[in-house]
């Protein structure tokens, strides 16, 4: 996690007295936004900057990778070529992971507003709405997703709605 | 008409509302919403003539388009009392919610629905209101748990 630093926020109680816990301390929002590198989840990582600048709080950015055995199934394999080279696909994932890292720290400090990474594995919704829930997350903002094999099986937006105790969630164009 | 992209334009949410109670809370995050962003907030009363399959007449005096004008009047006043900073405006429009709905996006910043389809306009699926302006709107869609 990184310290951004604070451009005048309005930190006034007015704007903030829902988020309060049960103490009546003010407590820091949390957006979570879900981002795999594509345009929209872009988009919603901004938006999800500009609530987090509005309301005081962090902008929690979550790469959901695949699990190794889904990205090898997802490669091309053959049980009778060569071993499905694990590492490089792994390695691969680090990558764009860092990049991603890079990318999404360097706007919010750029912009003023306190940004963290999050990796992990698994199903996008589930491991999405874990973090959002395990984190009091306000806010759980995704991209909407545009990929024609997603409006088939049902987009992340639908999934995330669908379950229990989603919190709320926005879907960005 | 085009989205007006000048600086200085006054930001728009839109909600909609049938004029229940059960809308409130969509309601309540729309205007807090507003009020976070600076917003205007434009309240879409939807309404639409009931299908029917002759089993009931139709009273004389069934007028839904008054009952979603003065239904929205009620819910958008404790607004008005809770938020009196934000610019409050109420629209009555027949259609259906969701294709209703969907076109306001295009003149929209954010839109703001309910997860659920039961209690916020009778008669559609669970959920498809948010679902279709999930998928379709041309803004931001926030979605209320309900």
């Amino acid at each position: 996690m990184i310290m951004g630093h604070h451009n005048g926020m309005d930190h006034s109680p007015q704007h903030r007295d829902h988020l309060h816990d049960g103490s009546h301390n003010p407590v820091k929002a949390r957006v979570v936004v879900g981002i795999d590198g594509s345009d929209t989840s872009w988009d919603a990582f901004c938006w999800a900057c500009g609530e987090t600048r509005r309301l005081g709080g962090w902008t929690v950015a979550v790469f959901v990778g695949p699990t190794p055995g889904a990205a090898s199934a997802t490669a091309t394999a053959s049980f009778t070529g060569p071993a499905i080279a694990y590492g490089a696909i792994q390695q691969s994932m680090s990558d764009q992971a860092e990049k991603l890292s890079e990318q999404v720290r360097a706007y919010g400090h750029d912009h003023g507003v306190d940004v963290a990474f999050v990796q992990t594995q698994g199903d996008t919704a589930r491991e999405l709405l874990r973090i959002a829930n395990a984190d009091h997350a306000d806010l759980l903002v995704v991209g909407r997703s545009t990929k024609a094999r997603h409006r088939i099986a049902g987009s992340l937006g639908r999934r995330l709605m669908g379950r229990r105790g989603a919190p709320i969630i926005v879907v960005v164009p | 008409m085009r989205k007006n992209r000048q600086m200085t334009r006054t930001r728009r949410i839109v909600v909609g509302t049938d004029g229940s109670s059960t809308s409130g809370t969509t309601l309540e995050w729309a205007a807090r919403q507003a009020e976070l962003t600076g917003s205007s907030l434009e309240v879409l009363s939807i309404w639409d003539c009931p299908t029917s399959y002759g089993a009931n007449p139709i009273p004389s005096d069934f007028d839904p388009r008054a009952e979603a004008a003065n239904g929205v009047d009620g819910v958008v006043k404790g607004v008005r009392d809770d938020f009196p900073e934000i610019a409050v405006h109420t629209h009555v429009v027949q259609g259906h919610p969701a294709l209703t709905l969907e076109e306001a996006s295009h003149e929209a910043d954010l839109l703001v629905v309910g997860s659920r389809g039961n209690g916020e306009f009778e008669g559609m699926l669970l959920g498809s209101v948010s679902q279709y302006c999930a998928q379709h709107a041309r803004c931001p869609v926030m979605i209320i748990r309900q």
